[in-house]
């Protein structure tokens, strides 16, 4: 990407396609464009064939203009298929445009009003569960709008049914096994409950991910013991060319030393 | 000068047949397409150079109608004149 393919590339890689030789094409590029450039001098227009068309131009700066191939086009451009043209309202400047921001806050959302109608057509609530919370809603007397977060319209039959509709299928079993045990419970002990579980889940799934040793990371040796390694044999070394040059020095000067004459 | 015309020319030209001629002048544009579409530039000597250009999205507006239009970004080939192939069409 963003390279300048020379000459030579081009070459091989029509060499490759054809099995001409390198010289050959290298050779026959050069004539297609300088006979395109004679037929421009010209005032011709000339088409190649699968790359585009050459023409004259009036543009002193640019006198040959260009345009590609369709098929050029068409392949360069299919990231963007599936975009096009849209006709702006009259109304609507390109400030506005710039100024439309994605708002991901969703403390800003509006609040989500729940309808009646649509509460009561929530599927594979158990009878069981469904009593369960009814009974639990008439006794607390309460209702579960300020835990949800939902404004609610209804009446305590069809308030039960939106509470079933937030809990998961789990909790709502459990709910019901503890039943004959405690007071029925209303959702923030089951919220608790379901954020416990999820929590559970993932620190599972972060400690497994810790335990995953890396079969690339090898364990590597303290910097000071490296030291002490390197410092031993610096000197054992040295001690070595020291004992040998002793040893050099000795034998010159005893094999260099005048015989004693008698 | 139709492309015909072209592979004709250049035949007559390099000795080489028409049939080998017209291989690989498509050979030649294939290979300039895949480098452009790499977003390569392809240099020919004495000719001039293909390049990518990349247009981002952008609003026009119509004169007459006054209607104004969001064009989706688009990848075009430029071609630029080398300056001896400029300095051809001055002299």
């Amino acid at each position: 990407m963003n390279r300048k393919i020379p000459l030579r590339v081009l070459a091989e890689s029509v060499a490759e396609a054809t099995g001409m030789s390198m010289d050959a094409s290298q050779q026959f590029i050069k004539d297609v464009f300088s006979l395109i450039g004679d037929e421009l001098k010209n005032g011709e227009t000339v088409d190649f064939p699968g790359l585009g068309v050459f023409s004259v131009s009036q543009n002193h700066d640019c006198p040959v203009s260009f345009k590609a191939a369709p098929q050029i086009a068409d392949d360069l451009n299919a990231p963007f298929a599936m975009f096009e043209p849209m006709v702006m309202g009259e109304n609507v400047s390109e400030e506005e445009l710039n100024a439309i921001t994605v708002d991901d806050d969703i403390s800003t959302a509006p609040a989500i009003s729940v309808d009646a109608e649509s509460l009561t057509s929530v599927p594979e609530i158990s009878e069981e569960s469904l009593e369960c919370d009814i009974e639990s809603n008439a006794d607390g007397g309460g209702t579960r709008s300020d835990v949800v977060g939902i404004e609610m319209d209804v009446e305590p039959e069809e308030m039960a049914i939106a509470i079933e509709e937030e809990l998961p299928t789990e909790n709502m079993l459990d709910a019901v096994a503890d039943e004959n045990n405690e007071e029925s419970r209303v959702s923030e002990d089951s919220f608790q409950l379901d954020e416990n579980v999820q929590n559970t889940e993932s620190s599972h799934y972060i400690h497994y991910i810790e335990e995953d040793d890396e079969e690339y990371v090898t364990e590597t040796e303290p910097q000071s013991s490296r030291f002490w390694i390197g410092f031993i044999v610096g000197l054992l070394a040295g001690l070595l060319i020291g004992a040998i040059g002793f040893i050099a020095v000795i034998l010159y000067m005893f094999d260099s030393a005048p015989p004693i004459v008698e | 000068m139709t492309a015909e015309n072209l592979i004709e020319k250049l035949s007559a030209t390099t000795g080489i047949p028409m049939e080998t001629v017209a291989k690989t002048c498509q050979a030649l544009a294939d290979s300039v397409a895949v480098y452009v579409k790499d977003m390569d530039e392809v240099a020919i000597p004495a000719f001039g150079t293909f390049l990518p250009v990349k247009n981002q999205e952008r609003v026009v507006r119509d004169s007459k109608t006054g209607h104004k239009t969001l064009l989706p970004p688009s990848i075009e080939v430029v071609f630029k004149p080398s300056v001896v192939l400029r300095k051809r069409f001055v002299g």
